[in-house]
């Protein structure tokens, strides 16, 4: 997404692009914080002991005004919510993305042990219809292969799960398209 | 400073409902909140939703800009100016009222076709 115009002359002036900027990251680590223990169903005072910290720290941590926060702490918080810290540097463009997609789903993130459960269900023949293969034969031929929320018309319509893939797949003309 | 307290406007505009958590500070005025910005100096804007009754769940009004210091506003008086700038705001809001350009669509405003 392109840099709004009026936030693009601003951002030319370097100390006002990296305080616009540095402003969202603490917002951001204080909204996910809290997103996430939601997500998890966990009162502050459940995640601080799972995190070796007292109830008070939470609410600090949770408060968009705190920007003293440690890498060392949010490893902990990541590993009490089992999910993964991420620190990267990024451009100004997809910080003002970010800035523009402040909603619970966009920050909410499954536990690993979540990941993992999906995965395996998917990985699982037990657990899918018997008509779903391996898309190998597929990605060999046409070159593509489905993704999450993809759906295949021609031989169902239902929602195509990642890595499985319609019978006859391995037929130079698949009687299916894979629709976005 | 004003690259903080735009960040915070910002995301105060399009943050869903209830996020950021403790964006806005509780002021001794119920109808007046407060934005903290915390840079070399404390900075304090106040603000109200709304406040026309109509728009209060869309639009913010910015009343006043005040500085803390010693856990106290620079001017003294600050909270009061603003709950006057609110009424005054809401006897004709259609005065005050600045609407924000479409962020989402950069080029038409470049090229002042937006109709803001």
């Amino acid at each position: 997404m392109p840099i709004p115009k009026n936030l693009r002359m601003d951002l030319a002036d370097s100390e006002f692009a990296h305080a616009y900027v540095d402003e969202f990251l603490s917002l951001s680590i204080a909204t996910q914080l809290k997103v996430l223990r939601e997500q998890r169903k966990l009162t502050q005072e459940e995640l601080a002991h799972l995190a070796g910290m007292k109830q008070e720290r939470i609410s600090v941590l949770e408060n968009v005004n705190y920007s003293s926060w440690s890498i060392n702490t949010l490893r902990k918080l990541a590993k009490s919510l089992d999910v993964v810290l991420k620190v990267s540097f990024e451009t100004f463009s997809s910080r003002v993305t970010e800035m523009k997609n402040v909603t619970r789903e966009s920050l909410e993130r499954p536990s690993r042990e979540e990941e993992l459960e999906l995965d395996a269900k998917l990985e699982s023949p037990n657990l899918l219809p018997s008509y779903y293969e391996p898309t190998t034969a597929y990605t060999q031929t046409v070159g593509k292969t489905a993704t999450a929320g993809q759906t295949i018309v021609g031989i169902a319509s239902r929602p195509v799960l990642p890595g499985v893939m319609s019978p006859n797949a391995s037929s130079n003309q698949p009687p299916y398209s894979i629709v976005a | 400073m004003k690259g903080r307290a735009r960040a915070k406007i910002d995301v105060l505009l399009t943050a869903e409902d209830g996020l950021p958590p403790k964006m806005l500070t509780d002021t001794k005025l119920p109808q007046i909140k407060e934005l903290r910005i915390n840079s070399k100096e404390a900075l304090r804007i106040l603000l109200c939703k709304g406040p026309d009754p109509k728009t209060k769940n869309d639009e913010i009004t910015l009343l006043f800009c005040a500085a803390e210091r010693d856990k106290k506003y620079v001017p003294r008086d600050a909270l009061e100016r603003a709950e006057e700038n609110r009424k005054l705001v809401l006897q004709n809001p259609e005065l005050y009222r600045t609407p924000r350009k479409k962020d989402a669509d950069p080029e038409k405003s470049e090229n002042g076709s937006s109709g803001q």
